[in-house]
């Protein structure tokens, strides 16, 4: 039986504990699984008897998150994981996003405890009208007297949203049998053995976060979790508590390898021993080249293997893993010309050292369990070294996302995902070079085009405020680029592009977006209005690339 | 009790902290401004920030304070009334 209650409870041993370094803590799993009975009954007390049926987490990582996972799951029901929000950018557009994700789920319930402040969880109430908001800090209530779960394999166990979307949010669909298969699919793709614990910090609401967790602890293993903030604040302190704890394997995305070699260059503490760090598994974001070759550089001298550093590539579509090396292998790179990486191109193989080269990481084979290929929108297959979209099809892949229909549902005719991710297979490990998809990946969080033009468009000031927005990666970093319509000129249009590119972190938080006033009637369009987005990519390189933006 | 001299001392520190973390000098901060809208700005050089104005005034700024829209100068004054209490 493919039940993520029953998979967890299967696979705990006595000495599987969810460690929390910071707090000085370690739980047994078989005392989490007996503190979510209690926590069941009370939240079917709090609903009076009512059964939930999709229930929102909301809160810091720690123990409750993963109790509250293993209540819902209890009750066979559907957990629905919400983000927190966004530092300094304020309750208004956070609350919105969270009622979208609410409407669009059905939302019943949604459990939280102290970690979220009194002050958010008053005002979800008042913008979740009828949905019963359930603090889980306290487990005393009386445990659940009835049969164990019983929910179908083809039941939903989790459904994961996208991040960043103003306009529609898109729900994966994950059913308990889905999970089941990505989650062995980590753990075998990963080499594990019984001596392997996750640890993390990166947020539990992320895929990444929830189903390395809960892959590990399906295989009984122990687990250490830390908060984002532990790991923001002192990174090297972080660090320092990784290497001293049980934890052997940790998934981040590139940035988080970037920012410990930022922070190393004011002091690394002496003693600080890397050499228990089986796999620094690197995804959810596009992996750079030079991370890696700092961090192991840099790390290297503290006893880092050479064959910790492990690119991989997935998505919550897949219930996280879709390719990755070898666990005991060395990542690769390859070196190929910047200009011929779209779709159907060959790829053309440089020097490094030539001007037009771009080093692209390679992200290892598909995983146990998941198909692969790269191909046209029609399926067809592409040969090696030849750019196209991977698409996938396995049992740990989603049927697609909550309410969307069918012909919006991002299959090809005979079935397989298309992940809107272009890359090309050498050898037959995976090299992803770029998107078909109008989205940038910041700090492991998707950002949609259409949802800054959407952001944008509605500047007030008057005017249409006509925009296109370009995700543009110069192979060191991604941003947004945005062309701004206007028949404003000089310090007006300017001090416009300014107001947009406020609103566009008020809404997002996201910093990566460079807003480009240009004259009305700029922007170029098909006879029906809609924009050409390729065409518009052109205009910015050629004629707009190097002036005067405001970021 | 905190006096004007406490909070302009105050947001002298938050400044100097947000500009060193987003490469500006301190002049480009506008102390009115909401502190996501300074330019390449984001959620983790804002906690560097953080973590530097903890150290100097030794407080503790509680997370869900984060989760407000504060300008600078709600923050600065926000980190007077901890560090007077201290």
């Amino acid at each position: 039986m493919a039940h993520l209650w029953h998979l967890i409870a299967a696979a705990v041993r006595q000495d599987t504990f969810l460690h929390l370094p910071m707090q000085n803590q370690r739980v047994g799993l078989d005392e989490i699984l007996e503190r979510a009975e209690r926590t069941a009954g009370q939240l079917l007390a709090a609903r009076r008897g009512k059964e939930p049926r999709r229930v929102g987490i909301l809160m810091a990582n720690g123990e409750a998150w993963l109790r509250g996972l293993l209540t819902v799951a209890r009750l066979d029901a559907t957990v629905v994981p919400l983000p927190l929000p966004v530092s300094f950018a304020g309750y208004e557009e956070y609350l919105r996003h969270i009622q979208r994700i609410a409407v669009d789920s059905a939302l019943d319930t949604v459990v939280v405890d102290t970690t979220l402040g009194g002050a958010l969880t008053r005002r979800l109430g008042h913008v979740l009208p009828g949905v019963d908001i359930v603090d889980i800090t306290e487990y005393d209530g009386a445990p659940l007297r009835r049969p164990a779960p019983s929910a179908g394999d083809d039941d939903l166990a989790v459904i994961q949203y996208t991040s960043g979307s103003t306009s529609a949010a898109k729900g994966v669909m994950l059913t308990h049998r889905n999970v089941s298969a990505g989650l062995s699919a980590v753990t075998d793709a990963l080499g594990w053995t019984d001596g392997d614990a996750f640890g993390l910090w990166i947020p539990l609401f992320h895929d990444m976060g929830l189903f390395s967790l809960l892959s590990g602890l399906a295989r009984g293993s122990s687990a250490c979790l830390w908060r984002p903030s532990d790991f923001v604040r002192k990174p090297i302190t972080w660090l320092r508590s990784f290497a001293e704890s049980p934890a052997t394997v940790q998934p981040a995305p590139n940035f988080c390898y970037d920012y410990l070699v930022a922070a190393a260059g004011s002091g690394i503490p002496s003693g600080l021993d890397l050499s228990r760090w089986r796999l620094a598994c690197n995804g959810a974001e596009p992996v750079r080249h030079v991370t890696l070759e700092w961090f192991q550089d840099i790390f290297g001298r503290h006893g880092l293997r050479d064959s910790a550093l492990h690119p991989v590539y997935g998505m919550a579509e897949a219930t996280l893993i879709v390719t990755g090396p070898a666990p005991s292998g060395v990542w690769t790179s390859m070196s190929v010309d910047r200009d011929q990486l779209g779709l159907g191109e060959r790829v053309r193989t440089l020097p490094s050292s030539d001007p037009n080269a771009r080093n692209v990481v390679g992200c290892g084979r598909a995983v146990p369990g998941i198909q692969l290929r790269v191909a046209n929108a029609a399926g067809e297959p592409y040969a090696e070294g030849v750019v196209g979209e991977v698409q996938i099809t396995g049992t740990a892949v989603t049927s697609g996302y909550l309410g969307l229909a069918r012909d919006r549902q991002p299959f090809t005719d005979d079935g397989w995902l298309r992940t809107g991710d272009l890359a090309f297979l050498r050898a037959g490990e995976l090299h992803v070079v770029g998107r078909l998809k109008d989205m940038i990946i910041i700090r492991g969080q998707n950002y949609y085009a259409e949802d800054i033009e959407e952001i944008v468009a509605t500047t007030p000031g008057g005017g249409q405020r006509r925009n296109v927005a370009i995700p543009w990666d110069d192979g060191d970093r991604e941003r947004m680029v945005v062309l701004l319509e206007t028949s404003l000129t000089g310090a007006a249009a300017l001090e416009l592009a300014a107001a947009a590119r406020d609103r566009v972190a008020m809404h997002t938080g996201m910093p990566a977006v460079d807003i480009v006033p240009v004259p009305l009637a700029t922007i170029p369009r098909t006879t029906s209005g809609k924009v050409r987005r390729q065409a518009a990519i052109r205009l910015y390189q050629d004629r707009y690339q190097y002036r005067r933006v405001v970021q | 009790m905190t006096t004007t001299s406490d909070h302009t001392a105050c947001l002298d520190v938050v400044i100097e902290a947000l500009a060193a973390q987003t490469g500006l000098t301190p002049q480009q901060i506008d102390p009115d401004q909401t502190i996501v809208t300074i330019p390449e700005i984001e959620s983790i050089k804002v906690l560097r920030a953080i973590v530097e104005i903890e150290q100097y005034f030794a407080i503790a700024i509680p997370d869900d304070f984060l989760f407000e829209a504060a300008t600078v100068r709600g923050l600065a004054e926000f980190v007077a009334s901890l560090a007077a209490r201290t």
